[in-house]
């Protein structure tokens, strides 16, 4: 029988597909109920606070465990990137209003790097369930997340108390440059976007064979990580306590262990332990280091963690790449689902690297 | 790990007040830092004495302890201890206040 999970279906649902998640809001939502809740949602902030620590701190560091050595070719790119973030950070430093505008970046950044891994884990349930994506599909799953993305980097780029106003202890610049309308009308495309994806897997004729569906938890994962940015403000605000860590970290945590469990098992196996150690290193140990030399801790620790993560960000949409064959193969054993899923584009040759 | 328990206490009341703020946490690897380190040091050791002896492979499918002791020999049970050591502080200093050497310095 065919594997359709990229780890065992409990893990899955758990901890990639959203499962955790809705359970943990399910949970402070019914804390709300009570009349006296104030201890159950402190736990739940404990909660949430150590999931931030132990998952979402640790996933950032784990793109280290699926980079791999590559023999002679140094590739420009790999040291640009580096020396560019450091230098950048290096600035950051020494100009006070820098690291507002970095946070405000990774901020802007965080939903494009949020929607495509779903995009991608969706895909990849697709090809494992051996279920064909084409070219119409594809371009729906990438204009619904596209147009999410955007409609919630319209609505920090609107209103200023819209989105954040403080990140990390500092005070964000205010970017108001959209009017009101834009963010409505974004929002309104990514639902009509949504509909029409749906739409897609309808069969075009009577005649047509019956279509395949992606699996159910693949939609699933999808639709909450779409939920993460359409529901309205006062829910996003309780759900965000959780989604972090408990969704999009695990999700990593999950992807990178499946990666490398064949090809480096003693880092799979004890890849949580060297995660934190290396955690602990970059986001306590640099910022520290760094303001030993006068500069204030929060902005050490402000730019530290902007850094990491862009270069989390930049480093992830070069290696997770389905289109490349090596990450196929880490997640699927069998070649003949792979060649079926890629056919519309590798007809022209243009998706096979 | 006291500090990231007694945050969540102090702030019951902004609970899902700012999502995003809530990134403050990150405040607590710093406050941590030591006793993180241990825990992960001390989880290092044990798990990589799981992993030699048992042959791991795979959590999911081949993850389990082995039920003769005989096959873990002293350097073994030496290292699992270790790293016991290390990671039981951290519980302890959940459950317990904090350590007060202030007499220390008031003490003349």
């Amino acid at each position: 029988m065919r594997n359709i999970w990229i780890i065992s279906p409990v893990l899955d649902s758990l901890f990639i597909c959203g499962g955790l998640v809705w359970l943990l809001y399910s949970l402070h939502l019914f804390a709300l109920t009570q009349t006296n809740h104030s201890q159950q949602l402190a736990l739940l902030a404990a909660v949430s606070n150590l999931g931030f620590l132990f998952i979402s701190e640790t996933h950032t560091v784990s793109t280290i465990f699926v980079l791999e050595r590559k023999s002679g070719a140094v590739n420009i790119r790999n040291i640009l990137i580096p020396a560019f973030l450091l230098a950048v950070g290096t600035l950051c430093c020494f100009i006070s209003a820098l690291p507002a505008v970095l946070l405000k970046l990774y901020l802007l950044w965080v939903p494009q790097h949020f929607l495509a891994q779903t995009r991608g884990i969706f895909l990849l349930y697709c090809l494992k369930a051996n279920v064909a994506i084409t070219p119409t599909k594809r371009f729906w799953l990438l204009t619904t997340t596209r147009l999410t993305m955007l409609y919630w980097m319209a609505v920090l780029l609107t209103d200023y108390k819209q989105g954040p106003t403080e990140f990390l202890m500092v005070r964000l610049p205010n970017w108001g440059v959209l009017p009101t309308g834009v963010a409505s009308a974004l929002m309104l495309l990514s639902f009509l976007s949504i509909l029409a994806f749906t739409l897609s897997f309808l069969p075009i004729s009577k005649n047509d064979t019956k279509t395949k569906l992606p699996p159910a938890h693949a939609f699933a994962m999808l639709i909450t990580s779409l939920l993460l940015f359409l529901l309205p403000r006062e829910r996003l605000d309780d759900i965000w306590l959780y989604a972090p860590a408990y969704f999009h970290g695990s999700q990593y945590l999950c992807l990178v262990y499946a990666r490398i469990k064949e090809s480096k098992p003693f880092i799979a196996f004890t890849m949580m332990p060297l995660a934190l150690l290396c955690a602990v290193a970059v986001f306590a140990g640099l910022p520290m280091l760094i303001s030993s030399f006068s500069v204030p801790l929060v902005t050490a620790l402000a730019v530290v963690f902007c850094c990491i993560q862009f270069q989390h960000f930049i480093t992830d949409a070069e290696i997770w790449k389905l289109s490349r064959k090596p990450v196929r193969q880490a997640f699927c054993n069998s070649v003949i689902e792979e060649i079926q899923f890629y056919k519309p584009r590798a007809l022209d040759g243009s998706n096979f690297k | 790990m006291k500090e990231i328990i007694l945050i969540s206490v102090l702030r019951p009341g902004e609970v899902g007040v700012n999502n995003f703020a809530l990134l403050q946490a990150l405040l607590n690897i710093i406050l941590n830092a030591a006793e993180l380190t241990m825990l992960a040091i001390g989880s290092l050791v044990i798990l990589t004495v799981i992993y030699k002896k048992n042959q791991i492979k795979t959590i999911t499918q081949n993850f389990r302890l082995t039920s003769k002791p005989d096959h873990l020999d002293m350097r073994d049970k030496f290292a699992i201890f270790c790293g016991s050591c290390l990671i039981v502080p951290m519980f302890l200093s959940t459950m317990f206040p904090p350590w007060d050497f202030s007499w220390l310095v008031n003490n003349p």
